[in-house]
């Protein structure tokens, strides 16, 4: 499994590097998905008016923060409880250790 | 695959919000019988949205030279079955609609649609067909996540261009336009999130074996 998952990290780490190979630092400036949609929304139908407005948004760094915020509390809750179920697993079965 | 705010006429982001509450409702159901009849798996309950709600905070760059968002609900959906993720890619959704201007409250029901009912699903029987096909569990869940990911963003462009259809070429011409915004970008950070699922499942089968065979992902 050890082996397993270290090949697949490698492959990950490639293809979130790979960008700033072939782009530089730029690619973390890369325009999203979701606001190049909005750009063709209005391209197909320039006379469009978004009927709603978010009610509250945050500026670009405060954005950053936030997401980064959201990710941390996934990775916390992620961590305890991969952590917890290891020890559980660890002491009420001694055989879990196989793959598939 | 965040509809922006007010980005769809109301009859569209009435018609998504009817499609997707009912898949919610039944989700929250099948939630707490889970908690119920398999307290046990709780911690693996945890564990799934925690990893639901990384992936979907990180704007990656792709190899296409724009970025996007992975969406983290197939390993929910592998391990819990869709409905369950339906409650949990919501919640997800919600907070980034209220909190980060991502997405929006007009347009939670598409992109509820999208992300917590279209992509789990296809995460689920994708699965279930490369399990019953021979492979391990890595690989099926890989598979699964990867093209639940990008069934997402194509169930996005769908949305999209049945409410903005092309003046000239029509529905087909726009539908074309927005995957071609989503799916360039998207087909890589799909392997990513295909490849990090896979991981965490082979992490799962040795940390937590008894709570999969529980939840019959792994045979006893």
């Amino acid at each position: 499994m050890k082996m397993k998952n270290t090949l697949l990290l490698l492959a990950a780490l490639t293809l979130l590097v790979a960008p700033f190979a072939l782009y530089g630092s730029g690619a973390s400036e890369f325009a999203g998905t979701d606001d190049q949609a909005e750009a063709t929304i209005r391209e197909v139908r320039p006379e469009y008016q978004p009927w709603f407005r978010s009610l509250f948004e945050p500026d670009e760094t405060g954005e950053r923060r936030l997401f980064n915020l959201q990710a941390v509390c996934g990775l916390t809750v992620l961590g305890y409880c991969l952590f917890k179920l290891r020890q559980r697993n660890r002491n009420g079965n001694p055989h879990a250790s196989e793959t598939r | 695959m965040h509809i922006m705010e007010g980005f769809l006429p109301i009859t569209h982001a009435v018609a998504w919000t009817v499609a997707s509450a009912p898949f919610v409702a039944h989700g929250g159901h099948r939630l707490n019988r889970q908690m119920r009849e398999h307290p046990q798996t709780k911690l693996l309950l945890g564990a799934a949205g925690g990893f639901a709600f990384i992936l979907s905070a990180l704007k990656l760059p792709s190899l296409a030279g724009s970025s996007s968002h992975p969406t983290g609900t197939g390993l929910g959906a592998v391990l819990f079955g869709p409905p369950v993720m339906a409650v949990l890619g919501t919640i997800v959704l919600l907070f980034q609609a209220l909190l980060l201007a991502h997405g929006g409250l007009t347009t939670l029901g598409a992109n509820a649609f999208s992300m917590a009912i279209v992509g789990p699903w296809m995460a689920f029987g994708v699965f279930k067909l490369a399990r019953r096909m021979g492979a391990g569990l890595g690989l099926s869940g890989g598979l699964a996540a990867a093209l639940g990911d990008l069934s997402t963003y194509l169930t996005t462009a769908l949305q999209l261009a049945l409410a903005f259809p092309d003046a000239q070429s029509g529905f087909a011409g726009s539908f074309l336009k927005f995957t071609g915004v989503y799916a360039v970008t998207q087909i890589p950070l799909a392997v990513i999130e295909g490849l990090v699922t896979a991981m965490i499942l082979n992490l799962l089968a040795s940390y937590s074996r008894a709570e999969l065979q529980e939840l019959a992902v792994l045979n006893r």
